[in-house]
């Protein structure tokens, strides 16, 4: 394959297909061609069966045009002799030849048909495209048949084509990167973060501010024992308000409070009812927040009660003023001597 | 001039009878084809060329009816006239 086979080559092979001997060969290629030489410089035409016709031209570029044997050119052919020309139907073509726009005359060239009797087209396959070229029009696409174009669904239009044919229908939904206006939606993820940061934010200044305006508060709940000695002085001094006709008594607390006379003010007196549940101490530890004072309770009703364990349920008695039993005594002293008089109480029924 | 006319007076020139130099030009012919139908070439030094041209599938308007058609690809056989060839064709 696209090999030279030179003289001697071709005789050697003459020789051995006519099986003549190689000299008898020799003689007969170069007498072979000399006298086909002479033939075409005095006949001008030449036809060889099998072979095929040499004719002289004009042309001093290729003086001798050729056309092989029919036999030869179907065997040479052989490998592609089964194709058929097929219509392609309706595709414009970029190489096809704008057969409908060439306004020149045809060109000498023999028509694509293959009859029988007609030689194949010469070796320029696109012998209309030459006419079309000389036009200037490189990129004809259009063609005569074609009537629906092929339509592609996203494309962006080729400017260097004249043609009317390449339509585009709907507008290309992706991103048009030749479009030196284009610029980018920001996406949702990056929304999505900036909110995010802008929210952070906000709650971080909030948070501050709570901290530094309530740090108080938050300091009060952490420390509970601050908040009862507040409470025990404001139960040291229950008449503060001038209105208070109660008590305020506290909870449970060692503290002892000393009272501050100048700020009693003289109230109605309290009574209170011994029960089952409720006795003298109890009811001490509720007006005086300690058990020991329900000695200066008895006192006050010791006109009415007897053995202080022995005191019946409902007898009625009547709180005093813890001020009237200890105006010039620290707590202290007041615990003390209520101790003592508790024995001394105890000591009159022994 | 046709084949026969050729083939006489090759043969007197060559001092073959019409027969052997019949068969003669038609292994000359058969070799050429052979030596085309592989895409090979055969040069006449003084003479010429055959070559084998293999010409690819195209699309092309089909003038006889105005279709648009492809065409199958082709071999054919092509003759180039050699320099001394045409320069005595030239000149005569």
């Amino acid at each position: 394959m696209n090999e030279t086979i030179a003289q001697p080559r071709l005789v050697e092979l003459i020789a051995a297909t006519a099986s003549v001997d190689q000299t008898i060969a020799e003689q007969f290629v170069k007498a072979f061609f000399t006298h086909a030489e002479e033939v075409l410089a005095q006949d001008g035409t030449l036809t060889i069966e099998g072979l095929g016709t040499f004719s002289r031209t004009d042309d001093t570029d290729n003086p001798i045009a050729f056309k092989p044997d029919e036999m030869l050119a179907e065997a040479i052919n052989q490998p592609f002799a089964m194709f058929e020309p097929v219509a392609v139907g309706d595709v414009s073509l970029t190489e096809d030849e704008n057969e409908s726009s060439s306004s020149e005359t045809p060109s000498a060239e023999p028509p694509v048909d293959k009859s029988p009797t007609e030689t194949l087209p010469s070796p320029q396959p696109q012998m209309d495209l030459t006419n079309s070229q000389a036009e200037g029009n490189e990129n004809a696409a259009v063609t005569s048949t074609p009537d629906k174009p092929e339509t592609p669904e996203c494309t962006q239009p080729e400017p260097e084509l004249h043609t009317s044919q390449i339509v585009i229908d709907e507008p290309c939904d992706e991103p048009d990167y030749y479009n030196p206006d284009y610029s980018p939606e920001p996406s949702r993820k990056t929304n999505t973060i900036v909110v995010s940061l802008i929210f952070g934010m906000i709650g971080l200044i909030a948070g501050i501010a709570i901290g530094y305006y309530g740090k108080d508060k938050i300091h009060d709940a952490f420390n509970p024992h601050d908040i009862e000695s507040d409470t025990a002085d404001t139960i040291a001094s229950p008449l503060d308000d001038e209105t208070g006709t109660e008590y305020i008594v506290p909870a449970v607390t060692d503290t002892v409070v000393a009272l501050q006379p100048d700020s009693i003010v003289k109230h109605e007196p309290v009574y209170d009812t011994v029960s089952p549940d409720r006795f003298l101490t109890t009811m001490a530890r509720h007006y005086y927040g300690r058990m020991e004072y329900w000695v200066f309770i008895y006192e006050a009703n010791s006109d009415i009660l007897g053995n202080p364990n022995r005191i019946k349920p409902g007898t009625k008695v009547v709180i005093p003023d813890l001020a009237d039993f200890s105006s010039s005594e620290t707590p202290e002293q007041t615990l003390a001597r209520a101790k003592r008089l508790g024995r001394e109480i105890y000591q009159r029924f022994e | 001039m046709d084949h026969n006319t050729f083939i006489s007076t090759l043969a007197k020139r060559i001092g073959q009878s019409s027969d052997e130099t019949a068969a003669l030009v038609n292994a000359l012919a058969d070799n050429i084809k052979n030596a085309a139908s592989e895409l090979n070439a055969v040069a006449i030094p003084g003479f010429g060329r055959f070559e084998a041209i293999k010409k690819e599938e195209y699309v092309a308007v089909d003038r006889t009816d105005g279709q648009t058609k492809l065409f199958p690809p082709e071999i054919t056989i092509t003759f180039t006239p050699g320099s001394m060839l045409k320069k005595r064709l030239i000149h005569e």
